[in-house]
């Protein structure tokens, strides 16, 4: 039996409940996949970095980050002095790179994605940072290494979108999409509808964990953009940036304007639009009111949905029900099978 | 018991019309909504119907437009979705029939006893030539064990029994779709066939109205 050794780079919500379901998923991983995987490295931001060729003690790097200390004393390296020197220097086969997404440039992570394929490692991402801003770059790089380049995750967790258009739907023809992909402003005017301002609804959702402590790349749209770039890069073949869609946020939403919405049976949605024109796509993230009969209506609180127009169906929609970290941990250890059976 | 990789049939109702109904099918093929992982409905959903019914969060909700394409294509996304690892078990739903698919994975976690399993699930488009030639010759590519189904049932063709002598297919029992719009219930009925014969190999056939043809063989386990 193979033994695999994972990098993880960013151990926050996603890197911690991808330590933790990769123990729990450990058998299932031996006995039905014929394989086993050790953590030979983790890299924070200001928590420092571990690295133990035979085994970092992960459940340890856990409690001292939520205690918010440092990990390097779980090292038996010490001196790094980067994260890409890191990766440069631990063998391992795979990264998983979970880091901060940066909506302007991708970086850091295109460079620690490109140092671990560089190094003959897969790479993997929840990160959308990367797949917007290097999607070729990168998918280039893993097929001269022959390696691969995942990152299932980054749009709508655990739902197989990407693969989805790789595998069972191959050869269609995305003409466009249409849907509700940022789960936090989707709360956020539910939270309204149910009569608190904007500015409560932005503080209980701080309180409950699902607004950032800095929420404006959720209210402001960047996060729905960068999703919209995503999906227009990589599936409709078109490459997008965030800063090319015409986006405007959720916070000139009123209680006047989801009580008038109400009074017609309708809903405010952040809604994300990209069809194709010709060669290019035009792609908008805007708040939209919506009726009872589009499939909008019904998307409530942290679930996104979205829906496909392909040449031969007219509309297939897709619904997350209320992911969290926990989902894109299983969408990055789908991604690791994937890439071990066909890696 | 499922040893290898692969997708199974586990179950099949023709009494799908409504949350309830599917809830009562669950209950009787006793399978907890949490074990479900991805729903494939075909035409309308009733997504509150089906999480009160405690189906988890985090299952992945595929709602396919009605009618305007075979329903084998959602069959095969489910079947190719479980053969990648993506899903572990898949609920198929249309406004007739109700079906659940399950990884080996989840067969043996679960001790599940599956009642099929698939033999080939393919498209081609028979314009140049005679349907069945071409079915024939995309199954011996497919899966040859299933080349010579013992149940065979093909929708959106005008072709009629008795099927051509010294064809593949001649041996083959005509099986009825009670539910016409239904691929689901068709590929069910081809199953039921299979086990009122006591034989082996099934096959559904869809001609779409564009040309393309879709195929799902089963094997009765
Ligand atoms: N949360 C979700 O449900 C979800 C869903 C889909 C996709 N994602 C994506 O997954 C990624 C991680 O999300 P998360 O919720 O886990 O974020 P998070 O909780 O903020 O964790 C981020 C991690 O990255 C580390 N980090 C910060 N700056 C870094 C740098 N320059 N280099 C390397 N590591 C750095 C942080 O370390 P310090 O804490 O020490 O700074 C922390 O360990 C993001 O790209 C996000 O968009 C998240």
């Amino acid at each position: 039996m193979h033994e695999y050794k994972l990098m993880l780079v960013g151990f926050g919500n996603v890197g911690r409940a991808f330590a933790r379901l990769l123990e729990r998923k450990q058998e299932t991983l031996r006995s039905e996949f014929d394989f086993s995987t050790s953590i030979s490295a983790i890299a924070t931001g200001r928590h420092g970095i571990a690295v133990d060729p035979g085994g970092v003690d992960w459940q340890q790097a856990i409690r001292l980050v939520e205690h918010g200390r440092s990990i390097d004393p779980l090292s038996t390296r010490h001196g790094l002095d980067s994260i890409t020197e890191m990766i440069r220097s631990t063998p391992a086969d795979f990264l998983f790179e979970n880091s901060p997404v940066n909506h302007r440039t991708g970086q850091p992570a295109i460079n620690y994605l490109k140092a671990a394929l560089e190094m003959g490692m897969h790479a993997i991402t929840a990160n959308k940072g990367p797949v917007v801003h290097a999607y070729s770059e990168l998918s280039a790089l893993a097929a001269k290494k022959n390696r691969r380049f995942l990152f299932e995750s980054a749009v709508m967790d655990g739902a197989p979108i990407f693969s989805l258009f790789r595998g069972p739907l191959p050869a269609v023809e995305l003409r466009g999409f249409e849907g509700i992909l940022n789960s936090c402003t989707n709360l956020l005017i539910e939270l309204m509808e149910q009569g608190k301002t904007f500015e409560e609804a932005v503080e209980y959702g701080k309180s409950i964990g699902i607004t950032e402590t800095d929420p404006s790349a959720d209210i402001d749209g960047w996060d729905a953009a960068i999703k919209v770039a995503a999906l227009s890069t990589v599936i409709m073949g078109v490459p997008l940036k965030p800063d090319q869609i015409d986006r405007t946020g959720i916070r000139a939403i009123t209680p006047e304007m989801i009580a008038s919405a109400r009074a017609d049976g309708e809903r405010w949605k952040l809604v994300c639009t990209a069809k194709r024109a010709d060669a290019r796509v035009i792609a908008k993230v805007a708040p939209q009111r919506v009726n009872q009969s589009s499939p909008l209506f019904a998307i409530n609180g942290t679930s996104s949905y979205v829906q496909f127009e392909t040449d031969v169906l007219p509309g297939l929609g897709i619904i997350e029900s209320n992911p969290g970290p926990e989902t894109t941990a299983y969408g990055l250890l789908a991604d690791l099978i994937n890439a071990v059976r066909n890696g | 018991m499922a040893e290898t990789a692969g997708a199974f049939w586990i179950a099949h109702t023709y009494q799908a019309q409504s949350a309830a109904d599917v809830k009562a099918f669950l209950v009787e093929s006793r399978i907890r909504p949490a074990w479900i992982s991805s729903i494939h409905a075909i035409g309308s959903l009733d997504l509150a119907g089906y999480s009160a019914m405690g189906i988890p969060a985090g299952c992945v909700v595929y709602s396919w437009p009605q009618r305007v394409f075979s329903g084998h294509r959602v069959v095969h996304t489910a079947v190719r979705s479980i053969l990648l690892g993506e899903t572990e078990m898949a609920l198929l739903l249309d406004s007739s029939a109700a079906v659940l698919l399950a990884s080996h994975i989840a067969v043996g976690r679960h001790n599940l006893f599956p009642l099929a399993t698939f033999g080939a699930f393919s498209a081609f488009n028979h314009s140049e030539l005679p349907l069945l030639e071409k079915l024939a010759s995309s199954l011996a590519v497919q899966s040859p064990e299933s080349a010579s189904p013992n149940a065979l049932l093909i929708e959106g063709s005008s072709l009629k029994r008795p099927v051509k002598k010294g064809t593949r297919f001649e041996n083959a029992a005509w099986v009825h779709n009670p539910e016409p719009d239904s691929a689901l219930a068709g590929c069910c009925s081809v199953l039921d066939a299979l086990f009122t014969s006591g034989r082996k190999h099934g096959l559904a056939v869809d001609v779409e109205p564009g040309g393309l043809t879709l195929y799902t063989s089963l094997e009765r386990m």
